[in-house]
């Protein structure tokens, strides 16, 4: 996992329940790379699990809850460190259609040892937007949170229906509508 | 800020966690910039090394493209040939030095490109031979954008170039093309050079009178030239086209064709003759010489024929051949001739010697014995002279048989000279100096001796009228096995012209007309004489004065003889009478013969019966027994080859291995072979005195000693062999055996190819006559399988079934191989067992 995820989590963290947690995590969950993340580093997949189900008791909220709340608040951080994928005037549903395509290439090129998952797009008009994600990670709820992030920052609306495809949930298609 | 704010509110025990916290973060920070830091410094390094290799690959490929775009322009412009490389806009894109000199431009090919073709193109134009055509044909091949390779373009300097257009597609674009314009003038003169010289040769071949006609692989005609137009009366139109066969070829020759095709094929040449067919159906004689010729790829394409009018030469040929098959038959109706008059004569003169040896044996007074020697020395010598005279054919042909024995030399040139005395007209004195060393016998062939000394003195004495002829013998060496003697005949007569000295030993080639006339003779003696000289190592010299005399000398070189002589008269009347023989069949068709046979055999008291031919002999065969047969060759009815034969094969026959003696006329080697092959046990050559009779006599009763006493032990003949023909035909007379196979080995090669040529030439009448006649053969030498195919040959060829026939011969050839070899086997195991 690339490091801007962790040092985005420990932020997050830390702004809403202080420092005093983001230390309980560390000393409690002891990562091998003792909690001492740097955006441009990488660090185990495993380590994120970790922090997120020790923080999901420590605030009375699910690890997917905690995965969909992070992922909202990733997206602003994406919309302001990578303006240059926002340069097009686009709306919500091309920029979600264009994650596979154009987005996501894009990182693997800086980052070429990212992670990223799969998305499948299997509709797309004016009203709906289909999307089969899948990855091995089982990050579906991170994803809702980015998708639902993007309808903030587009500044529209929309009903997201999360269906898993699998007992896993490494498959998960999201269907996507305009309006509240 | 919320932490350090709230700081005085806390109890120490927070306000040391608080410390703990911060510390703990501060590291956490300072740490996370440490590999933060680390990280970039490492990416950036990361960054530069790629930065480095992108920028040498770059270097690299430059300078790879360049290097390729070099080397392909410097082939190109190295290139044996003229290229250009035009846009399909006719821009020049590529050019090479070559092409602006064909052209004629003087600018350098890289300040070409970019100018436009289509522009200079009348100006260049006018260098080629035919400029409008040119021009043509490139705005064609531009308009078609087809390859075409191979043109053919000359220019008016007198060079030739082929040219190549090549349009150029990059994935289905037109990009351009490519001229190459290659200089072929050196070969393309000496292609032309080569077709002139053809033309020039055919040409050639025309004046000779040799009609030249070239056909494609079926025989169509491809070209005709005058000549063979003339030769065969068709018009160049009327030939070319039509099948050469068809129109010019008899029938009879499609076959021959057919061979020369398959000769042409294999790529040789082939002479051959045959006859044509001319327009006017008269036909002509012609010799072809043919030849295959072939395209480029080497592809049988036709051949060329020479013909060659050979008419005239056939019909001189044809006559030739009728001329010698005239010469030779009147040769064969010659030799007939002097076989039979061999015959004729002998017998008569074969009589009166015979005679006069049974009149010693009555009492005589001295004069008549004299009288009767003369008579018996005569007829000796015209017996003498007359085979040798009949003999000089098988003198000529080496078939001359020696009959030699132990002879005293002297006394036989002074019984020859005394025959002259006789006749002596008194004014000749013929004489004998003899070298009184020579008191030895040599073996000779008295009658040999006598023939050469008669036809010298006889000679001598036709040309001398008045003085002497001298007959004289010197020893020259003397070993103990050999002498050499020299003889002389030299005479006082009219001697010799030096011009007729070159010629006299060529056969009838007589001093001249005018001799012929006055001195008869059949101009053969001196040649006899020379070859008969030959035989004892000799060369007779001449030399000669005219009007003074001639002498004629010549050496001999003899075998010394162990016994001495017995004096003849003397030896008469102690003959040691054959024991054993008692009872004798004579078979002899002459009545003067007989009457000599039977008074031999009345004097030395032995019984018997008499036939006047081969059918009479069987008869008395079957119901007597004899001691031995006399038997002789030609008689009516059955000969007495025939009679052999049928005695030997009879089955149930007492007499079937009786001792048969052959009584021929002639002393010819063939009849000698001929009566052994038949089965006969001896052979005895008219006229025989009473000495040689005798002599083969004890022969016969030695060998019967020897059958009774010898060995008992039996020669065992193979059994791949007919062993028990053999066993009854031989008995246990191996030798004659041996003799049979000897024989059969040496004479059979030569008629089995003879059968074999028969059979080629479909003659089947002289199939079935060689059949008939060497049937025999097969069976004496224990191969009678043999003679049974041989009697299915001779049947087959005679009904004229020829299938069958063609069968048969190959087949008997197969088996004659394995069998030959059988026969030979036999032979060395029967030498061996006689030695
Ligand atoms: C400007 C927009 C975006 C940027 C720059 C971005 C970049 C990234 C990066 C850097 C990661 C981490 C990869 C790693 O650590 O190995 C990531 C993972 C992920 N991204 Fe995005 N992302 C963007 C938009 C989105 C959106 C809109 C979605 C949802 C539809 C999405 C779905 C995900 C998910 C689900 C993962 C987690 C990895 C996984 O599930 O396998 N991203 N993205």
């Amino acid at each position: 996992m690339r490091g801007i995820v962790f040092t985005e989590l420990m932020e997050m963290v830390e702004q809403i329940y202080g420092y005093e947690l983001v230390d309980e995590l560390l000393q409690e969950v002891r990562p091998a790379s003792k909690g001492s993340y740097t955006s441009v580093g990488n660090y185990p997949h495993q380590e994120l699990v970790n922090l997120l189900i020790r923080l999901s008791g420590k605030v009375d909220k699910s690890v997917e809850e905690l995965m969909t709340i992070y992922g909202q608040h990733l997206f602003q951080v994406f919309a302001k460190g990578y303006p240059a994928f926002f340069e097009d005037d686009l709306d919500a549903f091309t920029f979600l259609a264009g994650i596979e395509n154009k987005i996501h290439p894009e990182v693997r090129k800086l980052y070429p040892d990212a992670e990223l998952p799969r998305f499948n797009i299997l509709n797309h008009d004016s009203k709906e937007l289909i999307m089969d994600y899948s990855s091995e990670r089982r990050m579906s709820s991170f994803a809702l949170g980015l998708i639902n992030g993007c309808f903030d920052h587009f500044n529209e609306r929309a009903t997201v229906k999360m269906d898993k495809l699998d007992e896993s949930g490494a498959r998960v298609r999201f269907t996507i509508n305009r309006g509240a | 800020m919320k932490a350090v704010l709230e700081l005085d509110s806390l109890s120490t025990e927070e306000l040391k966690k608080q410390v703990e916290i911060l510390q703990r973060r501060v590291i956490r920070e300072r740490e996370a910039r440490y590999e933060a830091e680390s990280l970039l410094e490492k990416k950036s390094l990361e960054l530069y090394q790629s930065n480095r290799d992108l920028m040498r690959l770059n270097e690299t490929l430059e300078r790879r493209v360049s290097e390729r775009t070099n080397t392909l322009s410097a082939l190109i412009q190295n290139l044996h040939a003229g290229i250009l490389f035009e846009s399909k806009e006719r821009e020049v894109l590529l050019v090479n030095e070559q092409f602006c000199e064909i052209f004629k431009i003087p600018a350098a090919p890289e300040h070409l490109v970019g100018t436009n073709c289509d522009d200079n193109l009348s100006l260049v134009a006018n260098l080629f031979d035919e400029p409008k055509p040119f021009i043509e044909t490139v705005n064609q091949r531009i308009g078609d954008r087809e390859k075409v390779i191979g043109e053919i373009i000359k220019m008016k300097s007198g060079l030739v170039y082929e040219r190549d257009f090549l349009p150029i597609y990059m994935e289905e674009e037109y990009l351009g093309h490519l001229w190459k314009y290659r200089d072929i003038t050196a070969s393309f003169v000496t292609e032309q050079k080569i077709k002139a010289s053809e033309e020039k040769y055919r040409g050639i071949i025309e004046n000779m009178e040799l009609g030249l006609l070239e056909v494609d692989p079926n025989h169509n005609i491809i070209k005709a030239y005058d000549r063979f137009c003339d030769m065969t009366g068709y018009t160049r139109e009327e030939l070319e086209g039509q099948n050469a066969n068809d129109l010019l070829l008899p029938e009879m020759y499609q076959q021959e064709m057919i061979k020369q095709d398959a000769h042409r094929q294999e790529g040789k040449q082939g002479i051959y003759e045959v006859e044509l067919i001319r327009k006017n159906g008269d036909r002509i004689w012609v010799l072809i010489s043919g030849a295959p010729f072939f395209d480029e790829n080497d592809k049988l394409v036709g051949s060329i024929g020479i013909h060659y009018d050979i008419t005239h030469r056939k019909k001189l040929e044809d006559e030739l051949r009728s001329a010698r098959e005239m010469a030779e038959s009147a040769r064969a109706a010659e030799k007939d001739f002097l076989a039979n008059m061999s015959h004729e004569i002998r017998n008569p003169i074969n009589a009166i010697a015979g005679l006069t040896n049974l009149m010693y044996d009555t009492s005589l007074s001295s004069d008549q014995l004299d009288y009767l020697n003369n008579i018996k020395y005569s007829a000796d010598i015209l017996l003498g002279l007359i085979s040798d005279v009949l003999d000089i054919s098988k003198i000529e042909s080496g078939k001359m048989e020696l009959n030699e024995q132990s002879i005293d030399l002297l006394e036989n040139v002074r019984a020859v000279v005394q025959t002259y005395q006789f006749r002596s007209n008194k004014k000749v004195q013929y004489k004998v100096d003899l070298d009184p060393q020579i008191d030895f016998d040599v073996v000779a062939d008295p009658t040999i001796i006598n023939q050469i000394l008669l036809n010298l003195i006889g000679n001598a004495s036709k040309f001398t009228e008045v003085g002497e002829i001298i007959t004289s013998l010197r020893l020259l060496e003397n070993s103990a096995d050999e002498v050499k003697i020299s003889c002389c005949v030299a005479d006082t007569g009219i001697g010799l012209e030096e011009e007729q000295l070159k010629h006299i030993f060529e056969s009838f080639k007589q001093a001249d007309k005018q001799t012929k006339l006055k001195y008869g003779g059949t101009g053969l003696g001196l040649t006899i004489v020379q070859r008969l000289v030959g035989m004892y190592g000799g060369s007779v010299e001449v030399n000669s004065k005219l009007g003074e005399g001639s002498q004629f000398s010549f050496n001999m070189i003899f075998r010394k003889s162990k016994t001495r002589h017995q004096e003849e008269v003397e030896a008469k009347g102690k003959d040691i009478l054959p024991e054993g023989i008692n009872h004798v069949l004579i078979v002899e068709d002459n009545k003067m013969n007989q009457q000599y046979l039977i008074g031999l055999l009345n004097k030395w008291e032995i019984s018997y019966d008499l036939a006047n031919h081969g059918g009479e002999a069987l008869e008395l065969l079957k119901k007597h027994t004899y001691d031995l047969v006399l038997m002789d060759i030609r008689m009516p009815v059955m000969d007495g080859y025939e009679t052999t034969i049928r005695i030997r094969s009879a089955e149930h026959n007492p007499n079937r291995n009786i001792p048969i003696i052959a009584l021929t006329a002639s002393a010819l080697v063939d009849e000698k072979e001929k009566a052994i092959s038949a089965g006969m046990n001896h052979h005895l050559s008219k006229p025989f005195s009473p000495e040689q009779l005798l002599y083969i006599f004890d022969q016969l009763t030695e060998e019967d000693l020897m059958r009774d006493t010898g060995s008992t032990e039996k020669f065992v003949f193979s059994d791949q062999l007919d062993r028990a023909y053999l066993d009854s035909f031989y008995g246990e007379d191996y030798e004659r055996a041996q003799l049979m196979f000897q024989i059969f080995l040496s004479n059979i090669d030569a008629e089995v190819d003879q059968l074999n040529m028969h059979l080629n030439s479909e003659k089947w009448e002289e199939l079935a006559t060689l059949a008939h006649r060497i049937k025999p053969n097969f069976v004496m030498v224990g191969l009678s399988h043999l003679t049974d195919q041989m009697v299915e040959i001779e049947q087959a060829a005679k009904q004229l079934d020829t299938v069958k026939a063609q069968n048969l011969v190959p087949e008997f050839l197969v088996q004659f191989k394995t069998n030959r070899q059988l026969v030979e086997n036999e032979l060395d195991k029967l030498s061996n067992w006689i030695n």
